[in-house]
């Protein structure tokens, strides 16, 4: 009996022992298997329109650039006024800038030699190192899309003429904690033209300040249930309550909304069908939800200016003067 | 006599500067599909950077229109409305050749079957009309013949700008494509620019292939490549003379 009270003992141990972990085991998954953190950008001081000027010179080779103009948010854009393929931006709040240079001769039907894949990306890898862009460490730093330019001519307005490879473009992204980096920032695109030259590129890089990262703590973020209850809401005031979507993945990402931080979020991969419309196709819509219950940074991704729907107007067929200005342009 | 002299001096400067003035103005209109709020976000971020006149280069920019679609601004009364403008920027629901206008209703527009576009032929006078939508803007790898079905309303019209592919919308492309515009830059190179620093990593691809925010594509006319809105190659004769189509893959 005793024998016996002792094996039922011990197996009920060893199925609770089970029980608990398989249990401890599902609520990993479902809150966080894996700390998530909020990141502080490292943004460079001293920029100005003086500073771009410098790297306007270093990276198109424009002497004195004038008609450098500012706009209303911070962000500085230059184009050449002899060549407009040749440009210049820079956000003077970030550091991200963007350039294209020499593009004229791509204009036309000129054919420029380009590099082979792997040569590409050595090509754009080596310049990145050259000018000190390359990310400080480079397991960040992801090829994720490799494409280009191209274009086609009618000849005799009747039948094609060649198809011709203008560009080669290698977009990289960026990982963290094994998770993709996603939104307006957080990325680099080189556009690689003939024997390779750098063409043109979008630096929207700033380093992460490991040192300083904090750790989300689960009762600061909302749970991937939460979450996925937001996102319906969201689709349902975007869309309509009755229209179908699919989710088809939910996947954790950070997000870089060109601010002061990269902060954790839900990204909902979804397909949308509307009905009504014959013409239009089932299209994808990408919803994200923030994961911290009180971001520093609130990403309002989807926030309407109120004036975007008050000064928006009906036309109505027939009406001749359609336009709400007593001086509008001429007709040329 | 001197009192003579002193109006009518006065009268050829006013007159003048009146002219000189007016020549450069140049009008935009934006155009939202009446569906989600994004299309409304999508034009206006866009229009909101030519809230007043806008000195480009020799010319003035200003928003003077700013309508829900409806199919007649495209077809029937086109002359008073897109094709009144010299920027139209339409965003919306799309397919090949196609933007929906009304999605309750099921509205749209097939751009084959609108009117020509332009100066030329039926007293209109857009130059450049910017279409954010899914698809609208086919250019070669989706039709071997890409520019058969864009001859009829390129009669004057300098390029369309748009997507070949799905597109994802609702992000900085407006505003920053806007602002491109405004220093100058590209029409259709502006485009490309503002979609490519959208262009974002994650595992997420549209069901066709194309990675967020999609494929860009343009149709112009090899004369007219190099347009910007501060100054611009006169007018394409019209027709697929000359037709030309760059895109993103």
């Amino acid at each position: 009996m005793k024998q016996y009270l002792y094996n039922t003992m011990s197996w009920s141990v060893v199925f609770l022992s089970f029980l608990f972990a398989a249990s401890c085991k599902g609520h990993h998954q479902e809150g966080s298997e894996q700390p998530v953190y909020i990141y502080s950008l490292v943004t460079p001081s001293g920029l100005s329109k003086e500073s771009a000027r410098g790297l306007i010179e270093k990276f198109t080779g424009d002497k004195n650039p004038e008609n450098i103009v500012q706009s209303d948010d911070s962000i500085l854009y230059y184009v050449s006024k002899n060549d407009l393929n040749t440009t210049f931006e820079q956000d003077l709040k970030t550091g991200n800038f963007t350039f294209n240079k020499s593009m004229n001769k791509y204009m036309g039907d000129y054919a420029p030699k380009l590099p082979g894949g792997g040569q590409a990306v050595e090509l754009s890898e080596k310049f990145l190192k050259a000018n000190q862009l390359y990310p400080g460490n480079s397991a960040e730093l992801k090829l994720v899309h490799q494409g280009g330019l191209r274009s086609q001519a009618v000849q005799d307005g009747k039948k094609g003429g060649p198809v011709i490879d203008k560009l080669i473009t290698l977009t990289y992204g960026r990982v963290l904690d094994s998770l993709p980096v996603i939104g307006a920032g957080s990325k680099i695109v080189v556009n690689l033209g003939d024997s390779g030259e750098v063409a043109g590129m979008i630096h929207r890089w700033r380093e992460v300040n490991l040192g300083q990262r904090k750790e989300v703590r689960p009762e600061e973020m909302i749970t991937q249930e939460e979450a996925t209850e937001l996102a319906r809401k969201q689709i349902a005031t975007e869309y309509g309550e009755k229209t179908p979507y699919k989710i088809n993945t939910v996947s954790r990402a950070y997000y870089d909304n060109n601010g002061r931080i990269l902060q954790p979020v839900y990204s909902f991969e979804t397909t949308i069908t509307l009905e009504g419309d014959k013409n239009t196709r089932p299209f994808n819509y990408l919803c994200v939800i923030p994961m911290l219950k009180n971001s520093p940074e609130p990403l309002q991704l989807i926030t309407v200016d109120a004036r975007a729907k008050e000064l928006i107007r009906n036309g109505k067929a027939g009406q001749k003067d359609s336009t709400n200005r007593k001086d509008p342009g001429t007709d040329d | 006599m001197e009192k003579k002299a002193i109006t009518l001096t006065c009268f050829l400067v006013l007159f003048c500067s009146s002219t000189i003035t007016r020549a450069g103005d140049r009008e935009i209109g934006g155009y939202v599909d009446r569906a989600e709020d994004r299309f409304v976000r999508n034009v206006w971020n866009f229009i909101k950077n030519f809230q007043g006149w806008q000195s480009i280069g020799a010319h003035r920019y200003q928003e003077v229109q700013y309508y829900w679609a409806e199919p007649f601004e495209f077809n029937s009364d086109h002359q008073d409305f897109v094709d009144k403008m010299d920027v139209a920027y339409v965003a919306g629901h799309g397919n090949s050749y196609y933007i929906q206008t009304n999605q309750s209703t099921g509205d749209g527009v097939d751009l084959r079957s609108c009117p020509a576009y332009g100066d030329l032929a039926h007293g209109g006078d857009l130059e450049f009309m910017i279409i954010e939508s899914c698809n609208t803007v086919a250019s070669a790898p989706e039709a071997s013949d890409w520019w058969t079905p864009w001859n009829s309303i390129f009669q004057g019209l300098h390029q369309l700008v748009g997507f070949r592919t799905l597109s994802n919308s609702d992000n900085g492309i407006p505003n920053r494509y806007a602002n491109k515009l405004k220093a100058n830059g590209g029409v259709w190179q502006s485009w490309f620019d503002a979609v490519n620093e959208e262009r974002s990593y994650s595992n997420y691809v549209n069901t066709d292939g194309a990675p967020y925010p999609g494929y860009a594509s343009a149709i112009m006319y090899t004369t007219t490549e190099n347009d910007r809105l501060g100054g611009y190659a006169a007018d394409p004769a019209g027709g697929t003379v000359n037709m030309k189509t760059w895109w993103q893959y």
